[in-house]
């Protein structure tokens, strides 16, 4: 295994093709699933004729505040720590140092970049995170009860990532060049997986909330937030 | 309508105020078709009622009086209670017969047979023409009369399980009675009850079970069954029409087969006088129209359609539409640019070029023709028809409490 | 964690499930999920992320704390999940635990919905979930029979067209005691407002309808009543998800204000009616909003306040609260009328935590409590919040402006000893408002 990852070539396909394959799957992939949604939602015949951009951003504006909504603030331990960590996962990969090299190396692109000490924080945070969600996940009645393996699978996928990302930056457990392979491999896989498993939420939460907003917002003159 | 006086330019008929005066209280006012009289119930003393024509009260005294209506011949009749029984009043002379109840007064076109709901001890059915069904029902809802007046028909419950029984209620336990008999198979609803144009046949939506929903002509169903159905009327003397759903959406089926495209909704389906069916359509969620032959006009309307109105020779469809709070006429398509608060059955000229209405708005009644508001106000007005040669228009009105019939020309309605 | 409940009998479900066969069942799941349902059913599905932020909000799940199995999310899990999990093929016993959760232990209030971070409507998976027990043939007896009523006689207690004349008739009778020439007029044509009663006003709560008559006489409305089916604005048919008979009760409602030229209708104190008037049941019929005014009791006593149609001369001293019954305050944000109604009416207002549109479910609505006798025990046990709530606030009387509303509490009134009188505004208002001189017999 090794052997095969320690191969110049494997590092080639992951650094090259894949990466274009992982990011064309993951735009397609989520306009797709866009796309369907918002032409099956048509047929429902209810859903359009109510949607309220007002409401729509009224929702979507409360929830993206973080204490924005009664469940929020009934839930602070939690909403703090998903907060934290949605905005880590989200900026850590793309304002990277080592990201924005390889960027600008294939596509001659480049923006901003955080300071290493930072986004390594970061990482640890986003890993962090996620041992509670797990903790969360196994402990909380409730939420096992709701909880398949198909869930902690997940965690497992989005932790990879950044696991591998900072072993593969501190050089720790193996060697760099494999462990950067896994890393690009499991973030690619990470992104390739958005579409099709719960991490659609990421976009799908949009198109719910536009619909709920709007039900409670335009139709029933109340909160759902 | 031919023999009506269209001559007499204003005739005042009665002093309204002066009823209120004379009596302890008036109840509604309703107006004969020629609108040569109008009456009221009025109370002499408490539970004592009786009805006032004109300002003249009849002899007869009765503790109630419900359902009071004009027939086409100008003759008043009512459901009253005497003596804690009811029976039916015309022009005040009263049914030998007495009821338990009696209720839904109705009368044929030609105003000669009259027929309501009765109940008898437990038992329940029809009183036409003075005669009680032969067979009376555990219920019996609504009454229906064929266009010659010969016959009558009621909804009737045949079965009578016990309360929370719901698996034989589910077995169906409704149908049609039609001059005491009912017909043999029951349902769990039935519904839209209507006659053929030659009184001969009857047909009835009836539900089978959750989603299996047909008609029954005379008691046969149809072999076909549909996801939803509306109320059915016969286009001529065999064919029957009836709005159904099917898995694409609402359409209209004839004879049990779909014969126009779907719709989001579809209802009130009327036959106009030169053969054509319009229907009130849902093209799309929340628009409405009317669909002719299946083919809906272009405009749509987002709030109500109301069933569509013919002109005499078919030619021209009308509807009542609502649209921001306001309703207005639609005639071929094209709504009056004028909305009201309320509007009530606009009436096609006989020649069809014209079309009149009575309407309502900020709690005033007037005139519209062609969309145009006529020059006066009312207190209170009745429907205005056409003269048969369509030169007059016939109003009944109260204006500062007294009752006027007036015969307007044409051209004074507006001016 | 196991599905554990107290066995209950109820023949609507356990005698239907006998008499179908399995390809029924199979038959009412594809057409349920596949031809009915589609993007929600597969968005809410598929964006459930199982963070339990829901669970907490649902006051079934804080009757029974502890118990996983009744959170919001959970109630979809052991139902929607599990058929889609078994790809439609479910056993008999599956669908009476369907059952049991979606007619037992989900009021439909959509409080849970607002503690979603993807608004995933619970309410609607648990509506499918009853819509296919309905295509099955199951549905809880006591529901089933009110709706078997509905679908022949438009109203939900078998009532005969005459018994509705008649007690109409006596009612007035009685009215013409306090009011003269008090008047309840039927099937009057043109009036501005067409008044719909509870099928219950018609029959066991007459006080009721007598006390609107007098509110009608002495602010002078221009009222009517139908003189035809359709007086009943119940719509049962919408708890057992039966569409088509739901779509008929409020195409008749409808249609019997469009016959007699109607301005509008104003019904009572009723959550679901009005609900299914403004929602459920223009939307299935393909309207985007009612055909015409359709007016809630609340919004229609607040206007006839506002516009001094009516004095009120003496106010409620007693410490009283009020429940936001979900059907009209989550679904149509009627919070602050109803305070401003409160507030004429009592010195003394002691508000419920949380208020508002964010108030808990009396746990009788959506049908539970017409599911009848068996389920009443899964009702108090929902209620416990409720009755916390209530017993928090000290108040002797509780303003329930909703039929359902009114009996739950009730029954919680006496299961945990709340000692509270709870109370329509409408017989407050008919206690408190003053019947001018004139008026007197
Ligand atoms: S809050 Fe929403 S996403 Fe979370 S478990 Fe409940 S329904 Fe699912
Ligand atoms: S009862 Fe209300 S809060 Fe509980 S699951 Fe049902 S809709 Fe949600």
């Amino acid at each position: 295994m090794e052997q095969f990852l320690n191969d110049p070539s494997i590092y080639t396909l992951v650094r090259g093709p894949l990466v274009w394959l992982a990011f064309i799957v993951f735009f397609v992939g989520m306009l797709y699933r866009i796309f369907t949604t918002l032409k099956m939602a048509k047929k429902e015949k209810v859903i359009y004729p109510y949607l309220s951009f007002k409401y729509t951003l009224r929702s979507i504006f409360r929830w993206l505040m973080p204490f924005g909504s009664i469940s929020m603030r009934k839930h602070p331990w939690f909403t703090i720590i998903t907060f934290i960590f949605h905005i880590c996962i989200i900026v850590t990969p793309i304002f990277l140092t080592g990201h924005m090299e390889l960027w600008n190396e294939s596509w001659e692109i480049s923006w901003l970049s955080l300071p290493v000490g930072l986004t390594d924080l970061m990482t640890i945070t986003v890993i962090v995170c996620l041992f509670f969600i797990f903790l969360r996940r196994l402990i909380q009645k409730d939420i096992r009860f709701l909880t398949s393996t198909s869930d902690y699978i997940l965690l497992v996928l989005v932790a990879l990532p950044f696991i591998t990302g900072f072993l593969s930056h501190h050089e720790l457990l193996l060697q760099y060049k494999i462990m950067l392979t896994i890393h690009m491999l499991s973030g690619e896989l990470m992104l390739i997986a958005i579409p099709f498993t719960k991490l659609s939420h990421m976009f799908m939460f949009f198109l719910t909330r536009a619909h709920t907003g709007s039900e409670f917002g335009a139709v029933r003159h109340s909160r759902d937030y | 309508m031919v023999n009506w006086d269209w001559d007499i330019e204003e005739k005042l008929i009665c002093d309204i105020n002066e009823w209120k005066e004379k009596f302890l209280f008036v109840h509604e006012l309703i107006v004969s078709a020629d609108r040569e009289k109008i009456s009221a119930t009025v109370e002499i003393e408490d539970k004592k009622v009786t009805t006032c024509i004109n300002g003249k009260i009849w002899e007869n005294i009765f503790e109630r009086i419900c359902f009071p209506q004009y027939t086409q011949e100008g003759s008043l009749i009512c459901l009253v209670l005497q003596n804690y029984e009811w029976t039916l009043a015309k022009d005040d002379s009263l049914l030998e017969e007495t009821f338990d109840y009696a209720w839904n007064l109705k009368t044929d076109l030609s105003g000669k047979s009259i027929a309501f709901n009765i109940k008898k001890g437990d038992s329940y059915g029809v009183c036409l023409n003075g005669k009680i069904w032969d067979n009376l029902f555990f219920d019996a809802r609504d009454i229906f009369l064929s266009p010659d007046g010969e016959t009558s028909a009621s909804y009737v419950k045949i079965k009578n399980p016990p309360l929370l029984d719901i698996f034989s209620s589910k077995e169906g336990i409704w149908t049609v009675g039609i001059n005491g008999n009912a017909w043999d198979k029951s349902f769990i609803s039935v519904y839209g009850l209507c006659f053929s144009t030659d009184s001969k046949k009857v047909a009835a939506t009836v539900r089978l079970s959750q989603q299996e929903f047909t008609v029954a002509i005379d008691g046969i169903i149809w072999n076909e069954t549909f996801l939803n159905a509306w109320e059915p009327i016969f286009i001529n003397e065999n064919d029957v029409s009836v709005p159904v759903k099917t898995e694409n959406g609402w359409t209209l089926a004839i004879n049990g087969k779909a014969v126009w495209r779907s719709f989001n909704q579809l209802w009130h389906q009327r036959v106009s006088p030169d053969g054509r069916i319009a229907a009130v359509v849902s093209t799309e969620f929340g628009k409405w129209t009317i669909a002719i032959d299946g083919k809906p006009w272009e405009k749509t309307f987002s709030q109500n359609v109301l069933p569509p109105f013919f002109s005499p020779d078919g030619k021209k469809i009308g509807a009542v539409v609502r649209e921001n709070n306001l309703w207005t006429v639609a005639i071929d398509g094209k709504p009056w640019d004028i909305g009201f608060d309320r509007i009530w059955s606009p009436q096609f000229s006989p020649d069809g070029k014209h079309c009149i209405a009575k309407a309502e708005k900020d709690g005033v009644y007037f005139i519209v023709l062609d969309g145009k508001i006529g020059k006066d106000v009312f207190d209170i007005l009745w429907e205005p028809q056409f003269s048969p040669d369509g030169n007059k228009v016939l109003i009944g009105c109260i204006k500062n409490g007294k009752y006027l019939r007036k015969v307007l020309r044409l051209n004074e309605v507006l001016r | 964690m196991e599905f554990k409940r107290k066995p209950v009998t109820d023949i609507g479900i356990d005698e239907a499930l006998n008499r179908v066969d399995e390809e029924k069942i199979k038959k009412a799941i594809q057409w349920t999920l596949k031809k009915e349902a589609s993007a929600r059913l597969k968005i809410f599905v598929e964006t459930c992320m199982r963070c339990g932020m829901c669970t907490n909000s649902c006051h079934h799940y804080l009757g029974h704390e502890g118990d996983p199995t009744y959170a919001p999310a959970a109630k979809v899990k052991q139902t929607i999940w599990d058929i889609l999990d078994k790809k439609g093929n479910v056993s008999k016993e599956d669908i009476k635990k369907y059952a049991r959760i979606a007619f037992s232990e989900c009021n439909l209030c959509r409080r849970c919905v607002q503690y979603c971070p993807f608004g995933i409507d619970i309410a609607y998976l648990i509506s499918l979930v009853r819509r296919l027990c309905c295509l099955i043939g199951v549905v809880p007896q006591y529901i089933y029979d009110q709706v078997l009523s509905h679908m022949q006689t438009t109203n939900m207690l078998w009532f005969r067209q005459d018994e509705w004349l008649d007690t109409i008739q006596w009612l007035e009778d009685e009215l013409r005691a306090e009011i003269k020439n008090g008047k309840i007029p039927v099937g009057k044509k043109d009036a501005e407002v067409l008044y719909l009663a509870h099928g219950l006003e018609a029959k066991y709560m007459t006080g009721l309808l007598t006390n609107m008559a007098k509110i009608m006489n002495v602010a002078k409305v221009d009222w009517t009543v139908p003189d035809t089916d359709g007086w009943d604005y119940t719509v049962k048919a919408l708890y057992a998800q039966d569409l088509e008979t739901m779509g008929k009760v409020i195409r008749t409602h409808y249609e019997t204000a469009l016959r007699l030229n109607i301005k509008r209708i104003v019904i009572g104190e009723c959550g679901h009616a009005f609900r299914t008037a403004v929602y459920e049941g223009v939307r299935y019929l393909g309207w985007k909003e009612p055909p015409i005014p359709y007016i809630h009791g609340v919004q229609f006593f607040y206007e006839l306040i506002k516009e001094r149609k009516i004095k009120i001369t003496k106010k409620i001293e007693e410490p009283v609260t009020i429940q936001d019954p979900c059907n009209i305050i989550r679904y149509r944000g009627m919070g602050q009328m109803l305070r401003y109604i409160v507030k004429e009416l009592c010195e003394n207002i002691i508000e419920m935590s949380p208020k508002d549109d964010h108030n808990y479910c009396c746990s009788a609505g959506g049908g539970m409590i017409d599911s009848g006798p068996p389920w009443k025990t899964a009702r108090i046990e929902g209620g416990k919040v409720k009755a916390e709530q209530i017993s928090d606030t000290g108040a002797k009387i509780v303003i329930a402006p909703c039929h359902t509303c009114h009996k739950g509490i009730e029954d919680l009134n006496v299961y945990y000893k709340l000692n509270v009188h709870v109370k329509f505004l409408v017989d407050i208002i008919a206690e408190v408002m003053e019947i001018p001189e004139e008026m007197k017999p």
